[in-house]
């Protein structure tokens, strides 16, 4: 064993690079792991240390579990051969989901896409470590979002009663995720149910989509509503749904999904805008109002209606032009100071100051 | 209430009824433990929690996806095992059934018979279990048990 | 007297027929080796049992209301020892587990499917409502509260702070003044230095242009991408100039002018001007040629590296740390590259018997033992 670790050894310090290759059939880099990493990660920790760790007093510190060489050299042969497997059985296989399924099995154990999937930036992805075109690359995204993210989100649409006061349930299909790109220069994702400044909404937020499924998207639309179901109807002493602001006929990808200002100027034309943006404008004195995205595939077909009134029955809605519900997302709003500037800013009547009914009026 | 105590006399335990004196502990839950146990036990709520366990293996980025690709491997390995043998039993057992539907048409009686229940008759735990390679010593007579010490 | 003679007759009898019984049992009990007293105890109740007469006063549980009743907000429903009824729609639980309304509306005592050992008690809002509410369906919620119509009531309600906003306000505004000043000296500073990059720019033209850079610094500092940065800016411009129209203060037609204009014009400064490390306006560079440049510094630094001494050191410096356009993590990188006090490890390592050798100890960790170390002058360039 001794020797023939030393003429590992040997063969790690003679040879330029590895000498392993995966038995992937596409050339995509994001199925390689960066040349810095590789060598390390395919045969072994090198003398130096691993490249992973910044430190050299680490780096020299750092000892490999013993025969963890030998038993990956046999378990990547193994793994080989089972990719090589799944890939002949894919090149045969006719049905598209199938098909996606036997490439994600073909790469779900292979080492380097295991290894840029762990260490890299998976929201805000570079294609160039993380690819989501790769059914492998969505599988494991898929399982890293339902481990916490999926969770969380129905969590807080759940105890936020976003379910049913806005549509009566959902199956997540889809990660949507929201980030507010305006004129405040915070770049930072927004927490399902988090209470924002009206500071901070003041301008449309972006979305983004993250499609797992095996989908043809160059066929399939989206459509995002955002709905407040909070709005005080003080006539009839009690609340009402409004649309805050609607896109239809949306189109992505799975890796340019994100719907920003960047987006929506280079589609310009080509989606259409059910309403414009209005922004929270909560009442003095009420509870944080709830600000419900939600986001629909639509199909093939063209969804090109234009809303007049802000008043917005949403069930009614998603029933008339066949929405299906993948994904949602939160965010609440108080008053604030800057309330008054935001109404100014967008032309809208002085907000009302409330205060709470005291005795027995009744609802009816 | 008995107890006994030494009052009275002297060489004879006497027995003395007493009402409402308390012989266990008021919490039924608290286990008694024997005062070796009880000494372990405070040794250790002594120790840190970190200590009463192993390390953690520190692993670098590289050797933690090495390790996975291992443990997924073997789990694959494992599973084609599993699959594999499951996939004999299914025919096995398939092909027992054909049998018996066979039986069935041709002959009803040998059918019934083969599908008698036999209760308490076992299979016979000293039989020899057949294997491909028979041993070729049969029993190993010479060998005796090693003398008891006394 | 008879009183007295009938009570030692009693206690005669009694005696006996103790000591008959004793008799009897020293009889039939097998022979014990240790001798058994008896201690005889009050037999006559005197003080009662010890349970006898602790009986509280009755609790006044149970119901407070009936099915339909109309209730008002607080008011008790249910009083209870443990949870008998779970609080239902519209309804609370105290500490004691009483149950009590949260809205005004009408009682309802049922059951839940989603909970089927449980009994609820809840408020329905309206008469003609059922309990529970459809499982899948909107919740029917009340407003509970009403427009101050009185204007000096409203003016003063809406300026009545928690107390710790009220307190933060001062230092809000003055931060914000503060901000504001900031905020305006870099945009006369980026005009005067838009003015020179693209002279053909008007002031009007200027100043947009100085206040979309501001805009996009910000951004970028934040960490979003440059081009989606410029996409942000040109983006709210335009959700601004469409405020504009919505407010009268703008036709459709200027708005659409302005817009075609503005659009021009972000072209022109994207392609113009660029950003150096420490957010001053430089002529437009690609990230190509930046990239190109810092490689270029990056040969020249390892020419001067090569032959290092005290000269080299301040011409290295000033090269990693007057450089523009550099990153900070290309700057760190340079700086642990060429800027080390001691140089790696083959170089200058003696035996510790040399003259003028520096010598440390360490722990060789492959050889688990303390080794000693000896540099020569040369491992410390700059000492």
């Amino acid at each position: 064993m001794l020797r023939s670790n030393i003429i590992s050894q040997c063969r790690r310090l003679l040879s330029t690079g590895t000498t392993k290759t995966w038995a992937s059939k596409t050339t995509a880099p994001s199925l390689k792991a960066s040349t810095h990493y590789r060598d390390a990660l395919l045969d072994g920790i090198p003398s130096t240390g691993p490249p992973s760790l910044r430190s050299r007093k680490y780096k020299q510190r750092y000892s490999s579990p013993e025969g963890i060489n030998e038993a990956f050299d046999v378990a990547y042969d193994f793994l080989k051969s089972k990719s090589e497997a799944a890939y002949a059985k894919a090149a045969e296989a006719k049905d598209p989901q199938e098909k996606a399924q036997l490439e994600t099995q073909a790469e779900l154990h292979n080492p380097e896409v295991n290894f840029n999937f762990a260490y890299n930036e998976k929201l805000e992805n570079d294609t160039q470590y993380i690819d989501y075109e790769l059914p492998v690359y969505r599988e494991l995204k898929k399982k890293h979002w339902e481990n916490y993210g999926q969770m969380l989100t129905m969590q807080r649409l759940e105890t936020l009663a976003a379910i049913p006061d806005t549509l009566p349930t959902l199956e997540p299909k889809a990660e949507i995720s929201l980030k507010f790109q305006n004129h405040t220069g915070v770049n930072r994702w927004v927490e399902a149910g988090k209470k924002l400044s009206s500071n901070a909404t003041t301008f449309p937020p972006s979305v983004k989509i993250q499609e797992f499924d095996a989908l043809d998207l160059t066929k399939g639309k989206y459509t995002i509503l955002i709905v407040n179901p909070d709005v005080p109807d003080i006539e009839n002493n009690t609340y009402k749904t409004q649309i805050a602001w609607g896109l239809s006929n949306l189109s992505i990808t799975y890796n340019d999904n994100f719907i920003n200002p960047a987006k929506l100027l280079k589609d310009e034309g080509k989606y259409n805008e059910i309403i414009s943006y209005l922004p929270p404008v909560p009442e003095k004195n009420l509870p944080a109002q709830r600000f419900v995205t939600w986001v629909f595939r639509q199909g093939e077909q063209s969804l090109d209606i234009q809303l007049q009134k802000r008043d917005f029955d949403i069930r009614q809605f998603v029933e008339d032009f066949k929405l299906e519900a993948i994904g949602a997302h939160i965010w609440r709003s108080e008053w604030d100071l800057n309330v008054r500037e935001v109404r100014e800013l967008y032309g809208l009547p002085q907000g009302t100051v409330f205060a709470k009914v005291k005795g027995t009026r009744r609802l009816r | 209430m008995l107890t006994q105590t030494t009052q009275g006399s002297l060489k004879q335990p006497t027995l003395q009824l007493l009402r409402g004196l308390r012989t266990k502990s008021k919490n039924s839950r608290v286990a008694t433990v024997s005062a070796a146990t009880q000494r372990i036990i405070t040794g250790l709520s002594v120790l840190s929690g970190r200590k009463k366990y192993p390390r953690i293996l520190k692993l670098s980025n590289e050797d933690l996806i090495r390790h996975d690709t291992i443990q997924a491997a073997w789990a694959q390995y494992q599973r084609d095992i599993r699959t594999d043998r499951q996939s004999v039993l299914d025919k096995q057992y398939d092909s027992i059934i054909n049998a018996m539907e066979d039986l069935k048409i041709t002959n009803m009686e040998l059918f019934k018979i083969a599908n008698k229940k036999e209760k308490g008759k076992r299979f016979p735990l000293d039989a020899r279990i057949p294997v491909d390679f028979p041993p070729n010593k049969v029993w190993h007579y010479e060998v005796k048990a090693p003398a008891e010490k006394k | 007297m008879s009183f007295l003679s009938a009570g030692r007759l009693l206690n005669a009898s009694k005696s006996l027929s103790a000591l008959t019984l004793h008799g009897l049992r020293s009889q039939t009990t097998p022979k014990l080796n240790f001798q058994a007293i008896q201690v005889r105890t009050a037999t006559k109740k005197v003080a009662g049992s010890r349970t006898n007469m602790r009986d509280s006063a009755g609790r006044r549980l149970g119901a407070k209301v009936a099915e339909n009743e109309p209730v008002k907000t607080g008011q008790i429903l249910y009083r209870q020892r443990g949870t008998k009824f779970y609080p239902g729609e519209n309804a609370g639980i105290g500490k004691d587990h009483t149950i009590f309304a949260l809205e005004p509306g009408y009682v309802r005592f049922y059951m839940d499917p989603f909970h089927p050992e449980r009994k609820f008690i809840g408020v329905a809002l309206a008469p003609e409502l059922r309990l529970p509410t459809p499982h899948f369906s909107p919740r029917v919620r009340r407003l509970g509260y009403e427009e101050i119509l009185d204007e000096k009531k409203a003016a003063f309600e809406e300026n009545n702070l928690a107390r710790k906003h009220h307190l933060l306000r001062p230092t809000i505004e003055k931060q914000l003044e503060q901000r504001q000043l900031q905020r305006e000296s870099v945009l006369t500073s980026y005009s005067e230095q838009i003015a020179k990059l693209a002279s053909d720019l008007n002031e009007d033209e200027v100043l947009l242009a100085a206040e979309r850079l501001l805009f996009i610094k910000t951004h970028i500092q934040n960490g979003t991408k440059l081009s989606e940065s410029q996409a942000i800016a040109t983006f709210t411009y335009f959700q601004n100039l469409r405020l504009e129209v919505q407010r009268g203060q703008t036709t459709q037609e200027e708005a659409t002018q302005l817009r075609a204009e503005y659009s021009q014009l972000a072209l022109k400064v994207d392609s113009l001007i660029s950003f150096d490390n420490q957010y001053k306006l430089i002529s437009f560079i690609t990230e190509e040629q930046r990239l190109q440049k810092v490689a270029e510094l990056d040969s020249k630094l390892k020419t001067l590296f090569a032959d290092i001494n005290k000269k080299t050191k301040n011409e290295i410096k000033s090269l990693i740390f007057e450089n523009n356009l550099i990153n900070a993590t290309e700057r760190k990188r340079l700086i642990s590259k060429y800027l080390k006090s001691v140089l790696p490890e083959p170089t200058g390592l003696t035996s510790p018997t040399e003259k003028k050798a520096s010598i440390s100890k360490r722990w060789n960790y492959e050889k688990s033992k303390v080794e000693v170390v000896a540099r020569s002058k040369e491992a410390f360039p700059f000492k």
